[in-house]
């Protein structure tokens, strides 16, 4: 039998439509449904022996970083680590498979260890805008110290847009010193600029970045991207075919074809202006979007849908949303009821949520943007009331 | 005074929101390199300098010696790094994970067999339960190709010949007490 399913490797990589194709050939073929359930079983049965063996794989993490150098563990961590030495020990002798995750993490505290010494000479005490995507974030996770508060407030400079923009290929083509990012269809990657923005490019898409330093921050785009850009004194210029896109220091994306660019702001401020006449500009609000068609001026902002727009980075942009509409995006993608304590609901909250997180970091993080709580898991659903209840 | 300096350190402790940013906005670049140095330009690389961040961030007060930072840094990157291999941060992989078919799908109580477990373990080569343990322990195949220093095709094909040899055990299960009511 060649059925797909003979090959347990592909079962990761099915589509839902696959999956219920699996289901479907599963109720038909009761060879399939037995070799399957044996083949559950037999990796439940390994995975509960480890799980058995090894019920805390920090200690293994720790094991191996102090093998290599005793002097990184902290007292606390040491005395946890000889208490369990016996059973760990017995774990690696009975599991092969953990001598290959030790040497893991001891390539990693290496590989740490040679960057740390690389790059502390050139540490500068002084902050580093980098960070103000990095406050947002760990804003949405550690939410009951004051200082994390304070960064998801500054995240509030923050700007996220998608234009859908254009670039003529010519011009990609014959322009030296740009280098070159390219995605193939159905790939994404994100690249690093020097400055420390990053830009994820969507499928089917082209960025060249200049790489002269003239004091100017600029890209040029075909097909489509979501920038994280780090604020600076010097501003963020995206060209392309039909339009200038520039930012001061934002979070934002931009898809281009050769006809238009069309702009989306999720947070912050940007300026959109015609190519050839810069003069003709428009500034967006959060929550707008403008385009510009051609030679023409850019059109006059009206409200845009970030969340669905920008929903291929694999982040929902919600700003000034109301709660109950985001506890609704978040029940249906994660397929769990998330409900909101009434008094709740019409607040409204801002921010970026990655949908790739587990539904109780994304409940728990919806709960702490409204100085709430969380009540419930993820088998019955969450439901979201005030802190003092 | 640069920002890991042991004063620096504790005056962040102490509860200096200026020194504890200018500590974190030093970590930062440095681990941004470390994590796409370990796993390349994934887009996951934001999240894990955030996350990393975070656990310096709460950990903090409960660093004893300021002196060791870089110590406290290291570990935090490494235990976030390993929560990525391990497959946190794939959220969808826990939705529904197709390589975990139903419980009983088919199921084996129906068929009436007795699925010999014990046996089933004693078929597989270290090799291939070697792959397997690493696959429970959230490792994707990638990450398990290069921890065992092959191919990501050359682990698919180990896993999918113990499948087949599984399989193999089952069939002549089943066909056993149907030879002995024809012999």
């Amino acid at each position: 039998m060649n059925h797909p399913l003979y090959d347990p490797t592909l079962f990761e990589a099915l589509a839902p439509a696959e999956q219920e194709a699996l289901r479907r050939a599963l109720g038909d073929d009761a060879s399939a449904a037995d070799a399957l359930a044996l083949w559950a079983a037999l990796r439940a049965r390994l995975g509960a022996d480890l799980r058995h063996d090894l019920p805390d794989v920090d200690l293994l993490v720790l094991y191996a970083i102090g093998e290599d150098d005793p002097a990184a563990l902290a007292p606390e961590e040491e005395a946890r680590l000889i208490a369990a030495r016996p059973s760990l020990e017995r774990a690696i002798a009975a599991h092969p498979a953990l001598d290959d995750v030790i040497r893991r993490v001891r390539a990693d505290h290496a590989a740490f260890d040679a960057l740390w010494e690389e790059e502390m000479p050139a540490q500068s005490a002084e902050p580093h805008d980098e960070m103000l995507p990095v406050r947002q974030r760990a804003a949405d996770r550690a939410p009951e110290r004051p200082a994390a508060r304070r960064w998801a407030w500054r995240s509030a400079a923050a700007v996220a847009v998608v234009a859908f923009a254009a670039i003529l290929v010519f011009i990609l083509q014959r322009d030296a010193g740009f280098e070159t990012y390219e995605t193939a269809a159905g790939e994404t990657r994100t690249v690093t600029l020097d400055d420390g923005s990053t830009v994820m490019l969507a499928a089917s898409s082209r960025l060249l970045v200049e790489t002269e330093d003239n004091g100017e921050r600029r890209v040029r785009l075909a097909g489509e991207a979501l920038f994280e850009v780090v604020p600076s004194d010097e501003p963020f210029v995206v060209e392309t075919a039909t339009a200038l896109t520039t930012v001061l220091g934002t979070t934002f994306g931009v898809e281009a074809n050769e006809l238009e660019t069309d702009v989306v702001l999720a947070n912050g401020s940007v300026k959109l202006a015609t190519r050839l006449e810069p003069e003709q500009s428009v500034r967006l609000e959060p929550g707008q979007r403008s385009r510009v068609v051609g030679g023409q001026p850019p059109e006059p902002p009206v409200r845009a849908d970030v969340v669905e727009t920008l929903a291929w980075t694999g982040t929902w942009y919600f700003h000034n949303a109301p709660a109950d509409e985001v506890a609704a995006r978040f029940s249906t993608h994660y397929g769990v009821p998330i409900l909101l304590d009434p008094s709740l609901a019409a607040v409204r909250v801002g921010g970026a949520y990655s949908a790739d997180r587990p539904v109780e970091e994304s409940s728990q993080a919806l709960a702490v943007s409204l100085g709430a709580r969380t009540e419930g898991d993820a088998t019955s659903g969450f439901r979201i009331v005030p802190a003092g209840r | 005074m640069h920002a890991f300096d042991s004063d620096a350190v504790l005056q962040a402790q102490a509860g200096d929101d200026e020194a504890r940013e200018r500590l974190l906005h030093a970590l930062a670049p440095i681990l941004r390199r470390f994590f796409l140095s370990r796993i390349g330009g994934r887009p996951d690389v934001d999240d894990l300098i955030q996350n990393t961040l975070l656990r310096v961030h709460t950990g903090l007060e409960a660093l004893q010696n300021p002196a060791r930072l870089k110590a406290f840094a290291m570990k935090a990157a490494v235990f976030e790094l390993h929560d990525f291999y391990r497959g946190r941060y794939s959220g969808r992989e826990y939705l529904y994970d197709p390589d975990r078919p139903p419980a009983d799908p088919g199921g084996t109580e129906s068929a009436g067999l007795r699925v010999d477990l014990e046996r089933a373990l004693e078929a597989l080569t270290p090799k291939a339960r070697r792959i397997i343990e690493l696959r429970e322990m959230g490792y994707p195949y990638k990450d398990i190709a290069e921890m065992v220093e092959t191919t990501e095709a050359a682990v698919k094909m180990q896993v999918k010949r113990a499948f087949e040899r599984l399989r193999a055990e089952l069939l002549a299960l089943v066909l056993s007490p149907l030879s002995l009511l024809f012999s």
